[in-house]
């Protein structure tokens, strides 16, 4: 029995899981876990750092992050200041040189793409302001193109012999991508002009494609979740304004949006804000399908 | 060309009536001779001029061509737009004002500050006991006067002393990349009467096999809390077996520490530190006034190691830790007022640590720490002294000391900006043996309560209540008393964020 508990032990140290693959990229995001996994196939293992479930600002910082992070070749993060809070410790805990900021390892995904409302003279009374701009890039499927094109990129600086394979499915990613891009267009067009209001600036950049204007933010400055009286004001100031919809992240507490939407009757909307969040987004497509059904009229 | 030509035939007719005028005829006609030879070696070299700078001309001709077809495109050009630009900013060059101002100082390399911050922290307590009566009280075996303090450093107590507003600290943090090879972090920790270097070292950042050293004056690895600092601490103070064994500012030490993360599935770090060994709580470096055996511990006398892991299972983090360190203890109280002496030694510590964190959502968790940690001193001797400082007849006597504590805390935070958590900390043994006799020194517990409030992530206000019968008199007699605090904690600037 006493031996059993030793080898078990042991065994539970030691394992270290299989190695086919080439690359052993980590992404701190699901989105970024998923786009890797279709550019680079079966030439690369990834890893994702933060569980969907949790607010992307404020993942906890645990000591299985800076194990996953210890043998990677490849670290890609989402960058403009969104991994601020947690990544920075668990990344120096991992000791591994190889994919420290402005090594050959690491790619910041932000800088393949132009951030919308950069916001450099901002202070902490603004709140929890990215002075680069907003981070939350991925919620417009234009910036997909550049961001497949820089994985593709990187992964075959890494991996020279699997450069043409990248080429191809970065291809096929592209066509995919395009192909879909025009269906949930399609299926939004209908709210294009309307008026929204989000709970964090999550979206903005969202409803920038769309054409959508997002007249308000739940939160009074980002980062501080409202009160009751911050609240009432909000209503009395939308009273005038044709809000169509009130949205928000999954993670977040939901009270606020509901009673909003509730005061307005419009509708209330909870948006998985990753690939993982909800049983149905399991890859960036279905994740886009469903931020796209979910808001459809 | 041809002038060149002219006046070296005048020059050479010149040379020639010279030369008939002074030699015979024979002379004459071989010098003729070779200044015909020099002559028609002269007009090769003319010659040779000649093509050269014609071939010149025809280079220079394409180049005039260019430059006529450039002028065509003048109105587009960048090159005629700028010209234009540096003209609307100074019509004419005689203006007097200065053409091309400094946008950014070229020589400054401001870009490469530091991330600098500035942590402040402060409290106003309400406490069951006078200012004086709670200065004077100690932990009997580990220190006495926490108001006081000892070649100017505070004792025990340190935070928080004063019944009414207390100004704790305000922190100067500065972190940055020294180059590709290092990071360095230091620490000014600045109090109403003084600042002092608090912590200033550096770090790898790109030795291979996930190994990094440490070297400088920086918090040791030691346990769970130690490395942790005060503004990071779930509550405001120290548990007691902490403030016992390490004193206010923890086992802060120079020195190295080398780390390495085994290639494991789970997270296993194994980490050893050679340090000085100054802290005045456990360990000192200098000599035992008139006790032979206690002399000077020359260079590095503290070495610490310590193996920390962690693994998930399902929601819950958990995290463990075994450290050990060992010594030489020199504690000089020989020149205080109330019972000089001084105690000298072999000190072993070791402490076990456990937490885990159990996430009920993005937002909110439950987390449990507690840590044991255990003192133990060998070859001890105790050494008292009279009034004038010379050593009392008797002395020094054997001393041995075993002694122990631990805390364990419960942590809830049950809203985006609010945590509340619960404490019970305790010495749970106290033995101290002066030359074979036990002397049945007292020890006790505490229990703490807390709410915080964190408006964002830079700023906390926390209102603790806590029941302390942890605290003795000289006389060894125990004070019980209640504490109600409320802490302020502010950051400003960039600082770093915080590891698990």
């Amino acid at each position: 029995m006493k031996k059993r508990f030793w080898a078990t032990l042991v065994a539970l140290f030691c394992y270290q899981g299989s190695a086919y693959a080439t690359l052993n990229v980590v992404a701190t995001y699901g989105w970024i876990g998923d786009l890797v996994q279709q550019i680079g196939q079966e030439r690369v293992s990834v890893t994702v750092l933060a569980q969907a479930s949790f607010d992307p600002h404020f993942v906890p910082p645990k000591p299985s992050l800076a194990v996953k992070l210890r043998n990677a070749d490849l670290l890609v993060i989402n960058g403009a200041q969104l991994e601020i809070g947690w990544l920075p410790p668990v990344l120096r805990q991992a000791a591994n040189a190889n994919i420290q900021p402005n090594s050959e390892g690491f790619l910041d995904l932000s800088s393949l793409v132009t951030l919308s409302n950069p916001r450099p003279h901002a202070t902490r009374a603004d709140g929890d302001v990215h002075p680069d701009g907003n981070p939350h890039y991925v919620f417009n499927p234009d910036n997909m193109a550049a961001l497949a094109f820089g994985v593709a990129h990187q992964l075959c600086h890494l991996d020279k012999a699997g450069c043409v394979f990248y080429e191809q499915s970065l291809a096929r990613f592209d066509q995919r991508w395009q192909t879909a891009m025009q269906a949930w267009q399609l299926k939004l067009a209908p709210l294009k002009g309307k008026q929204l209001v989000q709970y964090h600036e999550s979206f903005d950049d969202l409803a920038h494609w769309l054409g959508m204007k997002v007249v308000a933010n739940v939160e009074p400055v980002p980062g501080v979740p409202p009160s009751a009286s911050h609240l009432e004001k909000l209503v009395t100031r939308l009273k005038d304004q044709q809000v169509v919809m009130v949205i928000q992240e999954h993670f977040r507490d939901k009270e606020a949006t509901e009673w909003l939407a509730k005061q307005r009757q419009i509708r209330w909307r909870v948006l998985p804000s990753d690939v993982g969040a909800s049983p149905r987004a399991t890859d960036l497509f279905s994740w886009f399908d469903e931020l796209v059904d979910k808001q459809a009229p | 060309m041809n002038e060149i030509k002219l006046s070296l035939a005048i020059g050479l007719l010149v040379a020639g009536f010279n030369a008939y005028a002074s030699d015979d005829l024979s002379a004459l006609k071989a010098q003729i001779a070779a200044q015909q030879a020099q002559l028609e070696k002269m007009m090769q070299q003319m010659q040779a001029l000649e093509t050269k700078a014609q071939q010149v001309e025809a280079k220079v001709i394409p180049t005039a061509t260019m430059k006529a077809a450039a002028a065509e495109q003048k109105e587009t050009s960048n090159y005629q737009g700028s010209l234009d630009q540096a003209r609307a900013a100074s019509r004419k060059l005689s203006d007097p004002v200065k053409v091309g101002g400094i946008k950014r100082n070229p020589f400054s390399g401001s870009n490469m500050n530091p991330d600098v911050a500035v942590i402040l922290d402060g409290s106003y307590v309400n406490r069951g006991q006078s200012n004086s009566d709670y200065s004077a009280l100690g932990m009997p075996g580990f220190f006495h006067e926490l108001g006081g303090s000892h070649e100017g450093h505070a004792h025990g107590g340190g935070y928080n002393i004063n019944n009414g507003f207390n100004l704790n600290y305000g922190e100067l943090v500065f972190s940055a990349a020294v180059d590709k090879y290092f990071d360095l972090f230091a620490v000014i920790h600045a109090g109403e009467e003084g600042a002092a270097l608090e912590e200033a070292y550096a770090n790898t950042r790109s030795l291979p096999f996930n190994t990094q050293l440490k070297f400088g004056k920086f918090l040791s690895g030691f346990g769970r809390l130690n490395g942790q600092h005060h503004h990071y601490w779930d509550f405001a103070d120290q548990p007691l077996i902490y403030q016992g064994v390490f004193g206010s500012h923890g086992l802060l030490e120079k020195g190295v520490q080398a780390t390495w993360l085994a290639p494991t599935r789970n997270y296993l770090l194994f980490g050893a530190e050679v340090l000085q060994g100054d802290n005045e709580q456990s360990f000192g470096t200098k000599a035992i006034p008139s006790v032979a055996q206690a002399g000077q511990v020359d260079g590095a006398g503290l070495a610490v190691g310590f193996v920390k892991t962690g693994f998930d299972i399902g929601k819950t983090s958990w995290m463990a830790g075994l450290s050990y360190g060992a010594g030489k203890m020199r504690l000089n109280h020989s020149t205080e007022e109330h019972e000089p002496h001084a105690k000298a030694g072999s000190v072993a510590i070791s402490g076990l640590d456990l937490t885990g964190k159990y996430f009920l959502d993005a937002t909110r968790y439950v987390m449990w720490q507690s840590e044991y940690i255990k003192r133990e001193l060998t070859d001890g001797l105790l050494s008292k002294y009279d009034s004038v400082g010379d050593l009392e007849t008797g002395f020094p006597q054997r001393l041995w000391q075993n002694q122990s504590g631990y805390y364990s805390q419960l942590i809830w935070k049950f809203a985006p900006q609010w945590r509340t958590g619960l404490r019970y900390d305790a010495i749970d043994e106290n033995s101290i043996k002066v030359a074979g006799t036990d002397k049945n020194t007292p020890y006790g517990d505490r229990n703490t309560l807390m709410v915080e409030y964190n408006p964002t992530e830079f700023s906390r206000v926390r209102l603790q209540y806590a029941q302390s019968g942890a605290f003795f008199t000289e006389e060894n007699e125990r004070k019980r008393f209640d504490e109600v605090l409320l802490q302020f904690n502010m950051a400003i600037g960039a600082h770093g964020a915080h590891s698990f």
